[in-house]
């Protein structure tokens, strides 16, 4: 009965795995385990860069390069490079919303022009810029950067 | 070939009648004494910027030109104002609502992205007509947040295809009706799917069918542009009129003198070495970049204060700033010394003055020194076009 129960449960987690896939690959806030998710739903080559304040964990696909800033177990930070960037729904998870509303905001607020952009949600720091075919980026929890770390060095 | 280039000049002509459009632009008049009279010829387009004149290009250091696009192998035409002149990208877009002409079938999307924003919208082959050139037939991506249903009216994530936090929805928002790209490059780069059935999927389009640089098709005027535009006081100016000139070296008002010629890298990027202090140099990647409305640049070792509120995107020094730079070739060669200023801009800003010399913002990019519109005022700057040859050399370059 046990076995049994614990096989449902396998099937309704893998289930979930499966359904969840393509929205929630790993992500801002979430722990470093997470990063194999991004990878594997990216089909990306993992590198892991150890860093005096955090680890970098760097994932290399056809389109960009995406590097997830860890530390204490979670990530804090991410930077993107490429000829896109990376869904940002899937990799900012619970903050896009946050990043979606605070960035109507300001777009209704600022003057037009054309350039880069810095978007600080309650919670979240986005910032991207870049031209086509070199699209940079990267987002930012302040309030779980370890001391010493600067916006500079997520890139 | 002459013949030819009349010929066109004359069906050029003869359509503008017939459309009862004004080719030689809605900017100020040759009097003013911002805009000297500028070159003329099949291959010149006027550069404006000038609000008061235009309903949509409205922002400052917005330059903007115009084209004449016709429904394929027809003289059902018709003259799209208000496009942003733009070095940093490949290709011609245009506002779906802008449009009024009949479109060919299309079941190609595309997500264009840049760096301060992304385009979606369908991709269609049309006639396109520059200036007084002859006609080419080329791919456009015909701007709409709602194709497919991937985003909303406003912009707003629906679908989400391209998985940002918006995209351009319309002229209004947008402040253009459409973009140039006249960048180095032939391609556009951008991300392509099929739509023909929904959900899009991801696809691998033929290069015949991806939005290109449309000057890169004409006959003759290939090679690449130039942007002239007249200097601009640290005051500012209420508008400008410049010039787009078409091909290097192909015409007598394109021959290039005195130019210091700098390589790019396969991404466009040149190397510029910024001093924020006497005595340090860093070391970042350049790019010229017309359709950007500042410099933007960053120093950790700069301490030069955001604006507040709204204006937190630019730099707001308590005294105006001067920095000097080097931008050298990609090989390390030959090398050039550009020294510019940043000020306050928000007394320029309320003054009604739409162009602007001294304003500059952080770039969130580190290492990225995106030489925007402040940049080309009193400078005749080159684009040369990838693999393309002129009396400059073989692109990718820029020149000035």
């Amino acid at each position: 009965m046990k076995h049994k129960f614990a096989y449902a449960m396998a099937v309704v987690f893998s289930l979930i795995t499966i359904i969840d896939l393509p929205r929630a690959w790993a992500v801002l806030g979430e722990p470093a385990s997470s990063v194999e998710i991004d990878r594997a739903a990216l089909a990306g080559q993992l590198k892991i860069i150890p860093a005096p304040l955090y680890t970098i964990h760097e994932i290399t696909t056809p389109e960009f390069v995406l590097s997830e800033y860890v530390s204490a177990n979670t990530v804090v930070a991410v930077g993107w490079r490429g000829k896109r960037p990376p869904n940002l729904v899937s990799l900012l998870g619970s903050y896009f919303q946050e990043y979606q509303e605070t960035s109507t905001e300001v777009a209704a607020n600022q003057p037009r022009r054309r350039g880069m952009t810095r978007i600080e949600g309650p919670r979240v720091m986005v910032e991207t810029g870049g031209h086509p075919g070199d699209i940079r980026g990267r987002a930012y929890i302040p309030s779980l950067l370890p001391a010493g770390v600067t916006k500079e060095m997520i890139q | 070939m002459i013949l030819n280039r009349w010929v066109s000049v004359l069906f050029g002509v003869a359509i503008t009648m017939l459309l009862g459009c004004n080719n030689s632009s809605g900017g100020p008049s040759s009097s003013s004494p911002s805009s000297p009279p500028g070159p003329s010829g099949a291959n010149v387009l006027a550069i404006t910027i000038n609000p008061s004149s235009a309903a949509v290009c409205a922002f400052a250091n917005e330059p903007c030109t115009q084209v004449t696009v016709c429904q394929p192998g027809t003289s059902n035409c018709q003259t799209v104002t208000d496009l942003l002149v733009d070095t940093g990208s490949s290709g011609l877009r245009i506002f779906a609502s802008a449009l009024t002409i009949a479109l060919p079938s299309s079941n190609s999307g595309e997500c264009m992205f840049f760096g301060g924003g992304t385009d979606w919208g369908r991709v269609h082959t049309v006639d396109v007509m520059l200036g007084g050139e002859p006609v080419v037939s080329v791919p456009i991506q015909v701007i709409d947040p709602t194709f497919a249903g991937q985003y909303t009216s406003q912009g707003q994530p629906a679908s989400n295809i391209c998985g940002v936090v918006s995209v351009d929805s319309s002229p209004s928002q947008a402040g253009f009706n459409g973009i140039l790209g006249v960048g180095l490059f032939h391609f556009d780069g951008g991300v392509y799917y099929n739509c023909a059935s929904l959900p899009c999927t991801a696809a691998t389009v033929a290069p015949s069918q991806q939005v290109q640089n449309p000057v890169v098709l004409l006959p003759v005027d290939n090679n690449g542009v130039i942007v002239a535009l007249p200097s601009v006081p640290t005051g500012g100016l209420p508008s400008v009129t410049g010039s787009l000139i078409l091909g290097i070296g192909t015409e007598s008002n394109n021959q290039p003198s005195g130019v210091t010629v700098l390589p790019a890298d396969s991404l466009g990027q040149i190397v510029t070495h910024f001093n924020p202090s006497p005595g340090v140099s860093t070391h970042e990647t350049g790019i010229f970049d017309s359709g950007s409305s500042v410099i933007f640049f960053s120093d950790s070792s700069l301490s030069i204060p955001l604006c507040p509120g709204n204006l937190s995107f630019l730099y707001c020094p308590s005294s105006p700033l001067t920095f000097s730079a080097t931008n050298t070739g990609m090989s390390g060669t030959p090398s050039s010394a550009v020294s510019f200023q940043i000020a306050d801009p928000r007394a320029l800003l309320s003054s009604g003055n739409a162009a602007i010399s001294n304003m500059g913002g952080p770039a969130f990019s580190p290492g990225l020194f995106d030489w925007g519109l402040p940049f080309f005022f009193g400078r005749t700057v080159y684009v040369g076009f990838s693999g393309k040859t002129s009396a400059l050399g073989t692109g990718p370059f820029w020149a000035y």
